[in-house]
């Protein structure tokens, strides 16, 4: 024998080494980048930081998890989503680096290289962005790393600097993204949702003046990217109905038997465990309190949409919108998980029109999100008729209560909640007095939150990796 | 002309009778045996020559004349003088050997009831643990020779049978156990290191039986018996669950501040809620519900037996030993069983005076019906995992309903049910007892070596073997649409499932091959009748392939139970890997001895392995040891009651290239997406590249001596090592900002060391009675020396976080790492007393009440916080030891063999669900019972409140020490009663022997443990996490009858 038998390659595998050479290759690292959109890095425990850590949804019992987020025990060590999210965001920002690196050297068609850049770029911002609203400070890595020693040498940036990033990316993306795809390519970033993700991040560092033009210019979208306002709320949801016109944003699912490995958690997720006229039962994670459900308005349809009871005893409540009652095996779900859509444009929209002093201009917007709500115009907000208590807007300081609640019924269980308190600095003060109202107590003692709260605790076992370079954060 | 002759056989020095003494006629096949009184009689050509041998006698030879009594009186061997061990490549005489090698025969494995060979030698070696990880009749106990010296890349020893090097993490099962003739454990580095790359955890040396010349043979050997559960956990019955629950919603009602005097079922909480405080309105009237024990449901007593036929024999020219064995286990877990069958055909045959060949093979087939047991009470097909859903069910539903139905048809059970708690489990019969439910693991194997010894000059041996062994393993499940599984249960009693969404079924197919060829030159020669030299040189090349396919049906797609298998599914999804392993090496030994008395053997292996980075291929591994026969020396003879001792010395290095195949090369893992509802397949880096990667390395020394005293009837052996293993592999956490959380690389070092002691001795050989005793004893000290970078400690998480071990510099492998406890607090007073005992909510509110779990504050600063927690256990025992006594009166024989293990710390993780005293499942007697209930009535101070579905803070804190239990035990292994029937009989049955015994196996275990059996490992072979029982398939008792029967 040759001493050289002994050196072997992978045979069922492919190796780094034959990889990233052609443009198939970059497309196929792309879909590995946006696969990261499923787990912890955004949606699946989404919901634990913007609902359940909130007054509109509550743990279901038996999973201790759940239960942290619901009574801000959250334990840097035990706390597995906290530990998730830090390392799927990361796993996804190193796959963006790595093919934002790789792709320079690539020949291949040059609108095609300038797409996949802006797409990268567009989930390399919102990877960092769900790290820096849950986290704060955080590494900043904007490159491939070769070696392990490297990764050693990073520690937290301050969020500004990630802000800055973020932006940065959004706006690297938006000229180099299309407006809309071929009906085959549905669920890629498109230039729409850039810019709106771009303005959520402005509007949470709260620079609305930055980002009223780039909602306009969503709003003013003619032809085949236009959004819109579908006329029944249940629609927008609806597993059937993915990549609808307001959807700008949304995670991708299929059913397995359509794309193998393709199904989706949220009917199993969101749907009740039991005693409901579903067939198929599910862990009612983020289970909805009734403090949202009484916040509903009469004649509000979207309450009956987005949360219904269970028909056994314990009428317990559960998260309806995103049910899929057509199936009876999880994996045959194909609901898509909505990041960002036409109604949060139109609120983010009134809301920067308020903030710049003009809540009349505001007005029109939310209205339009209220009369698709109520089915009729009845209950648009109006500045002129004091005596209709529910619909009159006294200024904007009002208007900004209103459009706050009206985010909160119109956007429910879409991981929103938490940052739009805490980014209004309504985050204490609306918690704790939720609390207070309904005695949701841990241990006897009624929970409070503090300032600490406005930041989750960083993961214990990265800080216990790199711990000159990574500390905790106040508090935990 | 013939003649009958008769006499006796003596053993020369205590002229007591020896029977079994084997008589053979020269030149003949013709033979006898002495019966229990050593008497025999044979019949021979006159003046022919009759050879007497016995083991551990010297041969002697008489002639065979008329009339004549004979008296025979055999001298034992002094020492064995010429007893060979079996060493890497070769033999060697055990009076020469300078390495720690300890074997161990059939003769000390007979009376053991053992599916496998590893079982036979559990407790009989020192310095060799076996474990048996599960009690699930298929799975192979859990092997470490001098503790253990890898993290990651495994643990397991070499085994080589018959030459050929098996491949690693190879079924041990398949090997019949009753071919065995000797096992041979190379325990230093100085013996292994002619293994090289795949010597560091130890070689077992396994050598099968053999025909002799003119000795035909036949044997049968049979037992049969029955297997039980020795011993069940205690958990609520039905009285105390009602009680349970009636006590503790009402103290959650009293905890809410609910008036007493609200009945029962119209409790209604602030948030309307009636969960938890109330309870159900049957257990007003506790006799109107059933009174389950699930654990009696799922356990039975079970059969097993094994049947044995062998012949062995053969001419000087060839010899030839065959057998086939059939060997059936029920489980004691309703439902699963262990079948094996093998055919061994072993043959050697001397072609000329230069020229020998011989081959040894070895088909098997073994099937094992599995379910699901350990673990969570949801398998990972999501169906009930036996063990643990029987432990948390409550004892008030019955296992089926009175129409014969499972409860809530389909199986989803609900705890307990809808109206109070939550919790669901399935119905852990249902798998058990559906007659389609399937989980059939096969194996088809085949070993063969065949070899060619050329020897052309005396003393000059040329070997070439070529080996081969071939796994064919399959795993079909098929679980029809009557059994229900989780999440698709429907959790509301009676409720009928909708059909065939539940079925599933897979079919995985493991292909293994390893092929050795081996090519060594021997030469022998004895200079001067002083000078003993054995040189051995070779070149070796292993290769091993390994190829895995599975198909699995998609869910859903099943439309009913017509077709029991994967092609039922309209859609089958399926995946396949294959990866290959070379391995080239050169090696070489000496072995010098003068007149016996100056020994040295060193070797030196080079060996170059497919699986390491580029820069690091090839390795070498030197050894070297030295002993020295004191008692040949002149000065010596004088002592008269010493009889023999040596004393040795080895060093030598070792690697373990057990890594997995192209752990260096970066590969790509497949995370896929979807666009417009079709499939976009995506690419990612799984890991980061380390072109360095290299093997662990074994340094070991050995230091011991051997020794006989008076007359050999006491034989001591003692070695002390010391075992260092550096570059250690392990994935590596590292910053996972990396976008990797870990990186596979070679980052520590770890020492082991310790002693080992044997002792044999003969305390009473009488002419009736015989009584003989070893005994052995090992410790062994493991401490880590070196962790990555920065000797940071490495912790590892149990499923569920349960539990938390760590590896820190200066500290034992993989203590319990977490909270220390500090009692429960008794009342307010000691409440308020203790803030320093409290956990703080991130609000910075002190948490903990009367009831809850106290936390010690280790660090003393006032506070808890992650860093109190602290090293609370070690799973590493402090010494394990064997002891056996065989004892003959006549024709009886009595083996008592106890075993045992002291000082090692098991996470009990099962009391993590059911001793945590909520109201979520059933729970341990002992925790509710002795739970805290009020200022005046404490409990034990170990077990906090009762409370709802989730334990405060405190008393969920799961990383800590509460249910971290001693796993010492003291097991009596074994105990057989044999007789053996007088040769009068025997001759008249026209049969050679006849022996009848019964057997008891894993008779009794002294433990204070509170779970089936200390001894056990849901992680099974895991040095990261060993020592975690969770809801483990228990160990059995087994019983049995036997008759072994000569011809």
């Amino acid at each position: 024998c040759k001493e050289n038998i002994i050196d072997l390659v992978p045979v069922s595998t492919p190796t780094t080494e034959t990889f990233y050479k052609t443009s198939d290759d970059m497309i196929n690292a792309l879909n590995g980048v946006y696969y990261i959109l499923r787990t912890n890095a955004a949606a699946s425990t989404e919901f634990f930081y913007g609902d359940i850590a909130t007054d509109d949804a509550r743990a279901v019992p038996g999973y201790p998890d759940h239960a942290d987020f619901d009574n801000f025990t959250l334990n840097p060590t035990a706390t597995a989503p906290i530990n998730g999210r830090w390392n799927d965001a990361y796993k996804g920002i190193s796959r963006a680096n790595i093919l934002l690196e790789k792709i320079e050297a690539i020949s291949m068609d040059n609108n095609l290289k300038n797409r996949i850049i802006g797409e990268t770029k567009f989930l390399r911002a919102y990877y960092y962005f769900n790290l820096v609203k849950v986290y704060g400070d955080v590494p900043l890595i904007l490159k491939e790393l070769k070696t392990p020693d490297e990764a050693y040498t990073y520690g937290r940036e301050p969020a500004s600097n990630i802000y800055a990033q973020v932006e940065k990316d959004f706006n690297d993306a938006i000229p180099l993204l299309p407006a809309s795809y071929p009906a085959a390519e549905l669920g890629r970033a498109t230039s729409g949702a850039a810019k709106g993700m771009l303005a959520r991040v402005l509007m949470y560092e709260k620079k609305f003046s930055q980002a009223a033009p780039l909602l306009n210019s969503i709003i003013s979208e003619q032809g085949e990217a236009k959004y819109q306002l579908l006329p029944n709320y249940a629609d927008v949801f609806r597993y059937d109905n993915g990549n609808n016109k307001e959807i700008l944003f949304a995670v991708q699912y299929t059913p397995n038997a359509v794309v193998s490995g393709q199904g989706s958690p949220p009917t199993s997720t969101f749907g009740p465990i039991t005693g409901a006229d579903v067939p198929l039962f599910g862990s009612n994670a983020n289970q909805p309190t009734l403090d949202i459900y009484n916040a509903f308005e009469k004649g509000d349809l979207r309450r009956d949409i987005s949360i219904a009871f269970t028909t056994d005893a314990n009428k317990m409540t559960y998260v309806n919108k995103f049910i899929n009652k057509s199936v009876l095996l999880r994996a045959e779900d194909g609901t898509d998980y909505p990041v960002l859509r036409y109604a949060d444009i139109l609120l983010m929209y009134a809301e920067c029109l308020n903030e710049a002093g003009t809540p009349a201009l505001a007005l029109p917007y939310i209205n339009q999100v209220r009369e698709r709500a109520f089915g009729n115009n009845a209950h648009n907000l109006q500045s002129t008729d004091q005596t209709a208590t529910s619909t009159y807007v006294s200024g904007q300081a009002d208007l900004r209560e209103k459009i706050l609640k009206e985010r909160r019924l119109e956007l429910c269980f879409e991981g929103l909640r938490f940052f739009d308190l805490l980014r209004t600095d309504h985050l204490e003060s609306v918690l704790n007095n939720y609390f207070t109202k309904n005695q949701v107590t841990l241990n006897g003692a009624i929970i409070q939150i503090g300032a600490n709260n406005k930041l989750f605790p960083i993961p214990q076992a990265q800080i216990d990796v790199n711990p000159s370079k990574i500390k905790q954060n106040p508090g935990y | 002309q013939s003649v009958t002759v008769s006499g006796t056989v003596s053993d020369s020095n205590e002229n007591i009778l020896l029977p079994g003494v084997s008589i053979r006629v020269k030149n003949s096949s013709a033979g006898s045996i002495t019966d229990v009184n050593g008497a025999f009689t044979i019949t021979a050509p006159r003046g022919e020559t009759l050879i007497f041998s016995f083991i551990g006698y010297e041969a002697q030879e008489a002639v065979a004349n008329d009339n004549v009594e004979m008296q025979i009186k055999l001298n034992p061997q002094s020492k064995n003088l010429n007893e060979v061990v079996v060493v890497g490549y070769g033999t060697q005489k055990k009076v020469s050997l300078t390495g720690a090698v300890s074997s161990i025969s059939s003769r000390d494995v007979k009376n053991q009831i053992t599916k496998n060979v590893l079982e036979g030698i559990a407790g009989q070696i020192a310095g060799v643990q076996v474990t048996a990880s599960t009690g699930r009749p298929g799975a192979a106990p859990v092997i470490r020779v001098r503790g253990s010296g890898s993290i990651s890349a495994g643990n397991e020893p070499l085994y080589v049978v018959d030459g050929l090097p098996l491949g690693s993490g190879s079924d041990i099962n398949t090997i019949n156990p009753n071919d065995i003739e000797t096992m041979d454990v190379l325990k230093d580095a100085s013996s292994q290191a002619i293994y090289g790359s795949r010597g560091s955890n130890g070689v077992v040396l396994i050598t099968t039986k053999k025909g002799k010349a003119g000795q035909s043979k036949v044997e049968f050997n049979y037992y049969t018996g029955f297997q039980n559960v020795p011993k069940l956990i205690d958990v609520l019955d039905r009285n105390q669950e009602i009680q349970y629950w009636k006590e503790t919603s009402s103290a959650l009602w009293a905890e809410m501040g609910g008036d007493p005097n609200v009945p029962n079922g119209s409790r209604v909480a602030p948030d309307g809620s009636k969960k938890f405080i109330n309870y159900l309105p049957e257990y007003d009237n506790p006799s109107s519900l059933p009174n389950t024990n699930w654990q009696k449901e799922i356990f039975r007593t079970a059969p097993t037996s094994n049947y044995q036929l062998s012949v062995r024999g053969g001419t000087d020219k060839l010899q030839y030993f065959v057998s086939g064995n059939y060997f059936m286990g029920d489980g004691v877990l309703k439902a699963t069983d262990w079948k094996r069958y093998t055919v061994r055909i072993n043959l050697d045959a001397t072609v000329n005076k230069y020229f020998r060949i011989g081959a040894n093979l070895s088909p098997s087939y073994v099937v094992e019906n599995r379910r699901w047991s350990d673990g969570y009470v949801d398998s990972p097909d999501g169906d009930a995992s036996a063990t643990m859903t029987a432990m948390v069910l409550p004892s008030s539903i019955a296992p089926k309903t009175p129409d014969g139905l499972y409860d809530g048809t389909g199986g989803g059970i609900n705890i307990p049910y809808t109206s109070i708690g939550w919790a669901g489990a399935n119905n852990p019969l249902q798998p058990l007892e559906d007659p389609n439910y399937k989980f059939v693991e096969e194996k088809a194997r085949i070993t063969g070596i065949t070899y060619a010894e050329l020897e052309p000059v005396r003393g000059l041996v040329f070997r070439t073997d070529f080996g081969l062994d071939r796994i064919d393993g399959v795993i079909n499940k098929y679980r029809p649409s009557t059994v229900s599984n989780y999440p698709n249960q429907v959790k509301t009693r009676y409720q009928p499932l909708a059909k065939a969404i539940t079925i599933r079924s897979s079919q995985q197919n493991l292909q293994d091959l390893t092929f050795s060829w081996n090519n060594t030159l021997t030469w022998q020669k004895i200079f001067a009748e002083a000078h003993e030299l054995n040189i051995l040189a070779g070149y070796s090349y292993q290769k091993g392939i390994n190829e895995t396919a599975s198909l699995t049906g998609a869910a859903g797609t099943y439309q009913n139970d017509a077709v029991q298998y994967v092609t039922g599914a309209a859609t089958i999804n399926g995946n396949a890997a294959k990866s290959e392993w070379n391995l080239l090496s050169y090696l070489s030994r000496i072995n010098y001895s003068y007149k016996d008395k100056y020994l040295l053997s060193a070797s030196v292996r080079r060996d170059g392995s497919s699986r390491f980075g580029k820069n690091n291929r090839f390795a070498i591994f030197p050894a070297a040891s030295i002993g020295w026969r004191v008692t040949e020396e002149p000065f010596m003879k004088s002592i008269t009651n010493l009889n023999e001792l040596k004393v040795r010395i080895g060093y030598g290095k070792t690697g373990n290239f057990n890594i997995g195949n192209y752990s260096s090369i970066p590969q790509l893992t497949s995370d896929n997406y979807n666009f417009g509802g079709g499939l976009a397949v995506g690419y990612a880096p799984q890991s980061l590249a380390n072109e360095n990667l290299s093997w662990e390395t074994n340094t070991s020394i050995d230091a011991g001596f051997d020794m006989g005293l008076f007359k050999n009837r006491l034989n001591i052996s003692l070695d002390i090592y010391k075992r260092i293993t550096d570059n250690l592999l392990y994935n590596l956490p590292i910053p996972s900002l990396s976008g990797f959380t870990s990186v596979f690389a070679n980052i520590g070092k770890i020492e082991n060391k310790g002693f080992e002691l044997s002792l044999n001795t003969i305390n009473f050989s009488g002419k009736n009675f015989q009584w003989s005793s070893s005994f052995n004893f090992s410790r062994n000290r493991n401490i880590v020396l070196r962790l990555g970078k920065d000797n940071l400690p490495i912790t590892s998480f149990s499923s569920g976080n349960y539990s938390m071990q760590r590896m820190e510099v200066g500290k034992p492998l993989s203590y319990f790492y977490g909270y220390k406890l500090g009692g429960i607090f008794k009342d307010q007073q000691d409440v308020d007393a203790h803030p320093e005992m409290r956990r703080k909510s991130a609000t910075g509110e002190l948490l903990g009440e009367p009831g809850d779990s106290k936390i010690v504050d280790i660090n003393g600063d006032g506070i808890i916080t992650p860093d109190d927690r602290t090293e609370i256990g070690d799973p590493n025992p402090d010494f394990t030891y064997g002891f056996t006594n065989r004892f003959t009166y006549k024709a009886f024989d009595l083996d008592i063999q106890i075993q045992g293990v002291q000082g090692n710390d098991v996470q009990f993780i099962t009391a993590r669900y059911i001793g945590s005293n909520t109201l979520v499942w059933n729970q341990l007697t002992e925790s509710v019972l002795n739970r805290w209930k009020s200022p005046s009535e404490p409990g034990n101070g170990i077990y906090a409140r009762a409370e709802g579905p989730i334990a405060a803070v405190g008393n969920a804190e799961t990383q800590s020490d509460r249910f971290l239990r001693n796993g010492s035990y003291l097991r009596i292994r074994n105990v057989t009663l044999g007789y053996n029937l007088p040769s009068l009989l025997t001759k008249k049955l026209h049969i050679s022997s006849l022996r009848i015994y019964a057997s008891a196996q894993n008779l009794h275990t002294f433990s204070k443990y509170i779970g089936y059996n200390p001894d056990v490992s849901v992680n099974g072979e895991s040095v990261t996490l060993p020592g975690n029982d969770f809801a483990t398939y228990p160990l059995a008792r087994t019983f049995t009858f036997g008759v072994n029967l000569g011809l």
